[in-house]
């Protein structure tokens, strides 16, 4: 009996070892790699003049007195503020709305989905020419109420704003089916209660509908702040390589990107992402000692 | 039996054939940015070497849209060990990262040719006393204007920003400005060439200090933001505004010269190129951008370097390196050229090559800083905060030189 469930055990990890030698090869080995380097100053290309050196913690020390970092972790942090509450509101108003059963659902559904499966750098793409200051559908929109033009992209103050948009249109479809599918989980008999009861509508949404949708915000909710302290590609596309005017768009995977492939500094890079990985650990271990009390599964 | 020698004569077939047919033919490949009429020149040169030159086959391979691109290109392929032979380089991207893997060229270029070339650009091909490159797709800006509205262009900051005035006209009536004395196109080279037309100095003796923010840097950045009170600033290129006649001087790069004419013949719009106009030492300095070539040493076969070399000579000749800068608008540097009677024919035939000689003797390099990359972006962002009234001129040049201690170890 032992040696059979051996060989059942042994014939399993035969079968899972391609996917774990894929998985070795390109995640664990460059995440612990990438942690060996974070401790040298390691040129990209080194020659005899340039060599990689140990310099111990001096990288992450660098990291945190330089003012360009912490500034990108600044401009992250007031991205993730503004952008996940709103497109997680977003979200869930609309598939409130989904959820009514109106006509014309499954086409509004396509609609909204449609931006989430574009690829991103598209959907930067069409913003760049929508926010055009010249040439934009927004700005010609604007100039029809005689608003005069706005330049969305070359004034620093709407750089974090433009971003915020963008990634609630290009997200809250997504989020709205995630939500649509908790909320056609939750059980008519509550509604039937509360209506019986005298509930208006709202009563009923915010003590019915929202907390028994709190497993499915709080699961957007962590994947949404951690894609919130990653933005990078909507950056890169809009300001076409520059993380936006006097770098007020400047984030700390932009920050990884310059310092790895413009200024050569691997092992800087490689320190920083550290840093923003320890970040999204604490921040997400967080999120979920807090929703011990506010995440309700309805058993 | 008989299968196993089929197969063995097919293997060796397959395994074999590619050698022979390579065996006399050293191919070397050419990684570039080129487009339009840049990348038909390149091509017809190739086409011309390969003429002359049976014994070598050369690939040129398009890297991407953008300098960027290639630079990020260049960097991958040298760290995994498959550099191209040959490939561009702007001086920003030498210093440090492939000035060691790019062959020494002192013994390859003949002495009399280096000497044949203006000074400023073997300089800026000179790293660490070493010549790694050669100049090949040299630009700088230079003064696009329009002769039927400006007879003689502004020689002075002064007279650019009183001719800039006095042309900016509404046409229509409207009430707003349809046509501009002035556009720019508002970058960190154009407050470096002001900045150093002011007398400024990027560094101090032992590049420990960023020096922009002294008084040629706030002069440089006033006369800027004085510009911009008259002019129109856009991130586009204005060759087709300059050619519509909506725009009636503009700084721009040499490379868009056939943009220019391409948009100027197709509106009729009378067009001449003058340097920059001079700042207060009363230099019109602009400065040397765009590409020179380099030949690797890494992870090249010496057969592929020799090649390359030759080819690099081929183009550096006076035959083909006049007939490159006649179809591409690059900046002319090898003297016996810019002194030929060939030469003097062109400009005869195209007289906007005067101003685009002259602004050549002129062009000054930018510093060979391990970190200017990161120093220019600074400067960039310093120009975008002061153009948007974000921060004053001196504000914005102090904040550059807080940061540049980043850069500066």
């Amino acid at each position: 009996m032992a040696k059979k469930a051996l060989r059942d055990t042994g014939e399993a990890y035969l079968y899972l070892l391609p996917a774990f030698l894929i998985l070795g090869a390109f995640t664990i080995y460059p995440i612990v790699y990438a942690l060996y380097l974070s401790f040298h100053d390691w040129p990209l290309i080194e020659t005899a003049r340039r060599p990689r050196e140990f310099i111990g913690v001096e990288n992450y020390l660098r990291l945190l007195a330089s003012p360009r970092f912490l500034g990108s972790l600044q401009n992250v942090t007031i991205y993730a503020i503004f952008s996940v509450p709103l497109s997680i509101s977003l979200a869930v108003g609309l598939a409130v709305l989904l959820n009514m059963q109106l006509r014309g659902q499954a086409f509004f559904r396509l609609a909204f989905f449609i931006p989430f499966a574009t690829p991103a750098v598209a959907d930067a793409l069409i913003w760049r020419w929508l926010l055009d200051e010249r040439f934009g559908l927004v700005n010609y929109l604007l100039s029809v109420i005689a608003i005069s033009p706005i330049g969305w992209l070359t004034t620093p103050a709407l750089a974090i704003l433009v971003l915020v948009m963008l990634n609630s249109w290009q997200t809250m479809g997504f989020q709205a089916l995630i939500l649509l599918a908790g909320l056609q989980g939750i059980d008519k008999h509550y509604y039937e209660a509360a209506k019986i009861d005298g509930a208006s509508a709202w009563i009923q949404f915010r003590h019915i509908t929202v907390p028994l949708l709190t497993p499915q915000i709080f699961f957007l909710s962590v994947t949404s702040a951690i894609a919130a302290l990653g933005l990078f590609t909507p950056i890169f596309v809009l300001w076409m390589g520059s993380p936006g005017p006097v770098a007020s768009a400047l984030t700390p995977v932009f920050f990884i990107f310059e310092t790895a492939f413009q200024r050569q500094r691997m092992g800087l890079a490689t320190a920083a992402s550290y840093i923003l990985f320890v970040i999204i650990m604490v921040l997400t271990l967080l999120q979920f000692v807090a929703a011990k009390k506010r995440v309700h599964y309805d058993q | 039996m008989k299968l196993a020698r089929i197969l063995g004569l097919l293997c060796a077939m397959v395994i074999l054939t590619p050698a022979s047919i390579a065996q006399g033919v050293t191919e070397i490949t050419l990684w570039h940015i080129f487009t339009g009429g840049h990348a038909e020149a390149l091509d017809s040169a190739v086409a011309r070497f390969q003429a002359a030159n049976p014994d070598v086959r050369v690939v040129t391979v398009h890297q991407g849209a953008a300098w960027g691109d290639l630079r990020t290109k260049l960097l991958a392929a040298t760290a995994a060990g498959t550099p191209p032979t040959i490939g561009l380089f702007k001086t920003g991207w030498v210093p440090g990262a492939f000035e060691d893997v790019l062959m020494p060229l002192d013994n390859v270029i003949p002495p009399a040719l280096i000497g044949d070339i203006l000074p400023t650009f073997v300089a800026d091909s000179t790293f660490n006393g070493v010549l790694r490159t050669v100049p090949l797709a040299r630009s700088a800006d230079v003064l696009f204007y329009n002769t039927a509205l400006v007879p003689e262009p502004p020689r002075t900051w002064d007279e650019m920003l009183t001719m800039a005035q006095a042309l900016n006209a509404d046409r229509d009536g409207d009430g707003s400005i349809d046509r501009w004395g002035v556009g720019i196109r508002p970058g960190p080279e154009q407050f470096a060439f002001l900045f150093l037309q002011a007398g400024g100095e990027w560094f101090n003796p032992d590049e420990t200090a960023f020096l922009v923010d002294s008084p040629a840097g706030i002069k440089a950045m006033e006369h800027l933001l004085a510009l911009r009170e008259v002019g129109l600033f856009q991130t586009g290129f204005f060759s087709g505004p300059f050619g519509a006649g909506d725009v009636a001087m503009y700084w721009g790069s040499t490379a868009g010269i056939p943009f220019v004419a391409e948009a100027a013949a197709a509106h009729g719009t009378p067009w001449n190129v003058a340097p920059i106009p001079a700042g207060p030492l009363g230099m019109g300095y602009s400065i040397l951008m765009s590409a020179s070539a380099g030949i690797f040493q890494v992870g090249t076969t010496e057969a592929a370097q020799e090649a390359a070399a030759r080819f690099l000579l081929f183009l550096l000749s006076p035959e083909e390196h006049l007939q490159w800068i006649t179809q591409t608008g690059y900046l002319p540097y090898r003297q016996s050229v810019i002194d030929s009677p060939e030469w003097q024919a062109f400009l005869h035939e195209n007289p906007f090559m005067a101003g685009v000689t002259e602004q050549a003797t002129l062009a000054l390099a930018y510093p060979h800083h391990v970190e200017w990359d990161s120093l220019r972006r600074l400067l960039s962002e310093a120009v975008d905060a002061v153009l948007h009234g974000q921060l004053a001129p001196a504000e914005a040049l102090h904040r550059a030189v807080a940061e540049a201690p980043d850069y500066l170890e």
